[in-house]
């Protein structure tokens, strides 16, 4: 059995490396709270390379407009197809600003339009219990951004479940600390990252 | 005429009579036979296409006529004749039967007269064309009968007769309509409408939403048409029926059936692409070092299946820093294509007209439409091009981004409690056995190695993520031109002298080069600390340290297995070949009719596969050997086969093993 590995996406225009530590510490929190099998780092795999097909999580992020060529394009349409996940968070936590656009229409070219996941979906009971939906993160709280508190996370659906997550919310500012920080919180931020990477590897 | 010539010619015409009675019944026999037949074989596969249904009509009809023969069997006693003729005749009171007796004797005269005067005729003729009569009537209401079963089982009122009695078979008397179809498609609008014909193919490919028309000749009467599992409506015109449908967006079968008859054809979609468009200028992205002025020339190629409607530029300028970014997206004017497959944009984009700022990053991509009416237009977009406007104050660090520091390391001792350490036991000398004060000192010596080691790990960058930490050789050189830090690198020296000297219990002389360390490292920390951008932290997490596990050191007793074959979809598909391949021996009516619906399936998944299936069909059914569209279609799915090292050739020596 080959181990999860944590897959950043490059992706040719835009900040992709915006949220370096997001990967070290859902990995540190995939190691303390499942038995999954899991790379002690995560990877940076270019979009465009038919490498990023082996990896059934792919994440992405950025503030900059996302312009995806046609490369990154038919690759996120086979990750789709073949049953693996993207997981898109906007690092600007903005839907006005430039991610966010450029990215739904990105995402729209090549998946078709995302729609809205409802909060009692099994993504929110993959491993945690999140019973009012997705999480909100202190970006939200704090009213940056949008100043907006996003009642849902949004999906492109494939033959039932969620093959692209597409998420406001700024998880990627939420989680950009040292796994070692982790322990000065008093509730774990980053146990719907756990979820993700479940739901993504069991569904 | 005498009676004896009389009975005579009776006798021979009742024989003409009882022979074409006994014909006329057997016809007439035949044809209910075969009406029962027909009637039935129309609901019933295959029921009338066999030769033994043909044979047991004909047994049914020849044992008729040699009834009616039996029956008429005694036309062949002259006497016999008389007493039928007497029958009719009951006046004769028995003289035609004694005037024609050969045995008999004495004077007939009265007799004969008796006869002559009789007119026997007038009761004998209608009694002999009787049977004739009633066969007759049988044949034609039995003709009627077989006409109308051939209409309600075909539709087709026009039967060609002769083929029955030529003995080749019902079926060839019902023909199969499904045979000699022609196909007539009629493409789009937006793609040209044009139209191509195709005689009995085993499929139809065609662009998504052609008009198709299967054509057959006969009544439309039994012809049923299904495309995947929908009806299509069949109309009749000309003696002629005609199917219409849409091509639709996934390929699937068209299943015609003709009363027993079916047969299948690969519906094979080809779905209009969207459109290429690639930017030929400017070819790389770029950063400009001061706010540009002027205009900039874009370029882009755009080709397409079909044609092209029109294309034009989007640009879209951001600015902003950190996590607070602007944006607003533009576009230049449409460039009209008119439909051509190939065209070009060429446009000149004033920089002024962008307000460019400092840090400000403009994004360019062509973006081309084509000209698909039926399904909406699709879109396409090329790379995009990206330029920015450097910051002025970003070339004292270009392509530098400040980083989290690195975690800190808590194991080691900061060389302020090295000094502390130093310093105490320095006071405590005389108290202490010289063996006990060097060995403390030592152990100081080796905490400062531990730092010093830190120390140069970070002087050249060699942190955890190069792996090289704490591992430098003692006698390495360093080389000065590698320094990034010089702060960094006189605390590592002095560092270095202080360790040499902790060593030997020389802590009076190891102190001031600690002191010196310690100063060099607080000059050090007040620096800027500059990573390159690019290569964000690597940070490795402990499992096994997080889990509690430990490290594992042994052989991983987990017995690796061969990983199940990623693409089960071509799996699948070659045990659909391998069942469908399998047919030609259990089913091969069936086989060419399973190898279109194999085709059909493919064709989304594997094109190559699914076209050598159809180059197989069409061999089939050409009679010619399909073998290696087969072999083609084998290795579409499996690919080549492996080819081993070769033996070496024979050389009679050794030579040629080296």
């Amino acid at each position: 059995m080959s181990r999860f590995v944590f897959c950043t996406a490059q992706y040719d225009s835009g900040d992709w490396d915006s949220a370096p530590l997001v990967p070290a510490n859902l990995i540190d929190s995939i190691a303390q709270y499942t038995s999954i099998a899991v790379a002690p780092s995560g990877v940076n795999v270019a979009l465009a390379s038919d490498a990023i097909l082996e990896y059934p999580l792919v994440y992405v992020t950025g503030h900059l407009p996302v312009r995806f060529s046609a490369a990154e394009r038919r690759n996120i349409r086979k990750l789709a197809d073949r049953g693996g996940m993207i997981f898109v968070d906007d690092h600007n936590h903005d839907i006005d600003g430039v991610f966010h656009k450029t990215a739904l229409e990105e995402i729209t070219l090549a998946l078709g339009k995302p729609v809205d996941i409802p909060n009692d979906h099994e993504l929110y009971r993959a491993f945690f219990k999140f019973d009012d939906g997705p999480p909100t993160t202190s970006q939200e709280l704090n009213g940056w951004g949008d100043n907006l508190v996003h009642k849902t996370l949004q999906g492109v659906m494939r033959d039932g479940h969620i093959a692209l997550l597409y998420s406001s919310k700024d998880y990627s500012s939420e989680w950009n600390y040292h796994p070692e920080s982790k322990r000065f919180n008093a509730v774990d931020n980053t146990r719907f990252g756990v979820n993700v990477i479940v739901y993504a590897l069991t569904r | 005429m005498k009676a004896a010539r009389r009975v005579a010619r009776t006798q021979s015409q009742l024989r003409i009579v009882a022979l074409v009675s006994a014909l006329l019944w057997t016809g007439a026999v035949l044809l209910a036979v075969l009406a029962v037949e027909l009637v039935a074989g129309s609901w019933k596969r295959g029921g009338l296409a066999s030769r033994w249904d043909w044979d047991v009509a004909l047994a049914i009809a020849v044992l008729t006529g040699c009834w009616v023969l039996w029956r008429a069997r005694y036309v062949l006693s002259r006497r016999r004749v008389a007493l039928w003729m007497e029958e009719r005749a009951p006046s004769l009171q028995y003289a035609l039967v004694t005037a024609s007796d050969p045995l008999a004797s004495g004077d007939m005269t009265l007799l004969e007269n008796a006869i002559e005067g009789s007119n026997i005729d007038i009761f004998v003729r209608p009694a002999v064309l009787t049977p004739v009569i009633y066969a007759g009537v049988a044949l034609s209401v039995m003709a009627g009968a077989f006409a109308a079963a051939l209409t309600l089982a075909s539709g087709r009122a026009t039967v060609v007769v002769h083929d029955v009695l030529s003995g080749v078979g019902v079926k060839t008397m019902m023909p199969n309509r499904l045979l000699g179809l022609t196909v007539r498609v009629v493409a789009p609008a937006y793609a040209g409408g044009a139209v191509t014909s195709l005689d009995d193919p085993s499929g139809v490919t065609a662009l998504v939403g052609s008009s198709i028309a299967l054509r057959g000749a006969g009544g439309i009467t039994g012809i049923g048409v299904k495309l995947g599992t929908r009806d299509v409506r069949v109309a009749g015109r000309n003696d002629e029926w005609e199917a219409t449908f849409q091509m639709p967006p996934v390929a699937t079968t068209i299943s015609l059936t003709d009363r027993s008859y079916d047969r299948v054809l690969a519906v094979i979609p080809i779905a209009d692409q969207p459109p290429v468009v690639i930017m030929t200028q400017p070819t790389r992205d770029t950063v400009w070092r001061h706010v540009p002025s002027g205009a900039i020339a874009f370029s882009a190629h755009a080709t397409d299946d079909i044609g092209l409607t029109d294309g034009y530029m989007e640009y879209t300028v951001t600015t902003g820093s950190g996590e607070i970014f602007k944006s607003a997206t533009s576009s230049t004017g449409a460039t009209r294509f008119g439909g051509a497959k190939v065209a070009e944009i060429h446009v000149s984009l004033g920089l002024a007209q962008l307000h460019l700022t400092e840090g400000a990053i403009l994004s360019v991509r062509a973006v081309v439409s084509d000209n698909n009416t039926l399904s909406g237009p699709a879109i396409s977009t090329s790379d995009t091009r990206t330029f920015r406007v450097a910051r002025a104050d970003e070339y004292d660090s270009l392509a530098v981004e400040a980083a989290p520091p690195p975690p800190t390391e808590r194991s080691l001792l900061t060389e302020r409690i090295l000094i502390i350490s130093a310093e105490s036991l320095f006071r405590k000398q005389a108290s202490l056995a010289k063996l006990e004060y060097v060995t403390s000192s030592g152990r100081i010596g080796l905490d400062q190695a531990d730092l010093r080691k830190k120390v140069y790990g970070i002087l050249y960058e060699q942190d955890e993520a190069g792996g090289t930490n704490g591992v430098e050789g003692d006698d390495e050189e360093l080389d000065p031109q590698l320094v990034l830090n010089r702060d960094l690198k006189e605390a590592y020296d002095a560092m270095w002298d202080a360790e040499r000297s902790l060593n030997i219990g020389e802590i009076k002389i190891a102190l001031p080069f600690m002191t010196r360390a310690a100063r060099a490292l607080d000059r050090a920390r007040l620096a800027d600390r500059l990573y390159l951008r690019g290569r964000p932290p690597r940070i490795v997490v402990n499992i096994e340290k997080i889990r509690l596990t430990g490290k594992e050191k042994g052989i991983s007793n987990v017995v690796a297995k061969p990983r199940a074959r990623a693409d089960s979809a071509l799996a699948r598909l070659d045990g659909s070949l391998d069942a469908t391949l399998g047919l030609v021996r259990s089913d091969p009516a069936h086989f060419v009719d399973a190898l279109i619906r194999l085709r059909a399936e493919a064709t989304p998944v594997n094109a190559v596969f699914a076209t050598a299936l159809g180059d197989a069909v069409d061999a089939f059914r050409a009679g010619t050997d399909m073998t290696a569209s087969l072999v083609r279609a084998r290795r579409a799915l499996l690919g080549a086969p492996r080819v081993g090292n070769p033996a070496l050739p024979w050389s009679g020596s050794w030579s040629g093993i080296r």
